[in-house]
């Protein structure tokens, strides 16, 4: 039997598409305040901007920070670079919302259905313009105190 | 049943063309009381399988689904081809731009004295060329081949060579805010690796050969034999 078709299938895939993807950086990746680790040896991986003039690219620490927030470290994530944990969070939150959307279409609930997709098109873009602020907003803090300590 | 009064086929208590009371049905006469007989051994035959949810597809025909539209859905290999060949355009717009950067970025605020400094430039650019070149470049691209082009003729350059369009679920071309909602889905997914290959694997097995971005854009991808 074809089970593609089924209701709610799609929307369940993509939600465990996106913990599978959390749950494989949690195990193959750590991270600590240098350097990230595919299991356990460091990826010599450098940002040529910061290694060169000590300035930060806008995706600096972006790394570190979303496997430290897959770690559960959202502090440590936070202080390395904001946008990570935005980004962190934000996969999550959508792998939640592609669940609870599978399941009112599983239940064939019109009405949490009708909900969920109102919600999810209204936040969805709010969310995507906060995250890039708090990853702009970071990464100029970032900028600016490596320009103070040059 | 037939109405008494006028004769039109009708069902329910009144006749729904004259409205005349279609009387009381016949019961059906009450089976003769039977001895007890003992149940059967074993376990009883095996219900018939259920039909399959969607019919075989035979190539050159439209399949048809109940509560979804009849197209002549495009199949996964020419979509891949199309994509192969859109993903082709974003290349030679990166790769020039990945040297270029990565040769400023060496040469920056310093005189570039040695090759060696401008290839740990370019080596260096690993991880802005996964996190920012290459969406922002397939964003940008995408405005044009995938936004402006799908709203406007329906197809991509890629999708024009292997000859597909882009829908919605009337036949009709996307509107510019469900094509530009396509694309940034697609782009969205390249940052979730998992996500973008079950993506780019969906229409494999669907019944519509829907990927998951275009099941959230309603749009479907349907064979162009015409090209136009």
């Amino acid at each position: 039997m074809n089970c593609a078709g089924r209701p709610g299938f799609p929307a369940f895939m993509m939600g465990a598409a996106v913990f599978l993807q959390a749950a494989l950086g949690r195990m193959l990746l750590s991270a600590d305040t240098a350097r990230v680790y595919f299991l356990g040896r460091p990826i010599l991986l450098e940002c040529g901007l910061r290694a060169r003039y000590g300035l930060p690219c806008p995706t600096c620490g972006m790394t570190r920070s979303v496997v430290m927030a897959l770690h559960g470290d959202w502090l440590g994530a936070w202080s390395m670079a904001p946008g990570g944990v935005a980004a962190a969070a934000g996969m999550l939150l959508f792998g939640c919302a592609a669940f609870a959307l599978a399941f009112s279409q599983w239940r064939r609930s019109v009405r949490w259905e009708g909900s969920l997709t109102r919600g999810i098109r209204r936040w969805a873009p709010l969310y995507g313009a906060a995250a890039a602020v708090v990853w702009l907003g970071g990464w100029a803090a970032q900028f600016d105190a490596a320009l103070r300590m040059r | 049943m037939f109405c008494p009064k006028c004769g039109a086929s009708a069902s329910g208590a009144f006749c729904n063309t004259c409205g005349a009371p279609m009387g009381q049905p016949v019961p059906a006469p009450a089976p003769p009381p039977q001895a007890y007989q003992p149940p059967p051994q074993g376990y009883p035959p095996p219900p018939p399988p259920p039909p399959p949810y969607a019919p075989p597809y035979t190539p050159g025909t439209a399949p048809v689904y109940p509560g979804g539209p009849v197209f002549d859905y495009a199949q996964w290999g020419t979509r891949a081809l199309g994509y192969i060949v859109d993903m082709l355009i974003v290349c030679v717009v990166v790769v020039p731009i990945y040297f270029l950067f990565g040769v400023a970025l060496a040469g920056l605020f310093a005189t570039m004295s040695t090759h060696s400094e401008v290839g740990a430039g370019i080596a260096n650019m690993g991880c802005c060329m996964f996190l920012i070149i290459v969406p922002l470049v397939s964003l940008l691209v995408g405005l044009y081949n995938s936004v402006y082009l799908i709203y406007t003729r329906g197809f991509s350059i890629g999708q024009g060579v292997v000859k597909i369009k882009v829908v919605n679920a009337q036949g009709q071309l996307l509107s510019g805010g469900t094509a530009f909602l396509r694309l940034l889905i697609r782009v969205v997914f390249q940052f979730i690796a998992v996500l973008s290959i079950l993506d780019m694997l969906w229409p494999l097995w669907d019944e519509r050969r829907q990927t998951l971005h275009d099941k959230i854009a309603n749009s479907y991808v349907i064979n162009n034999p015409s090209g136009r």
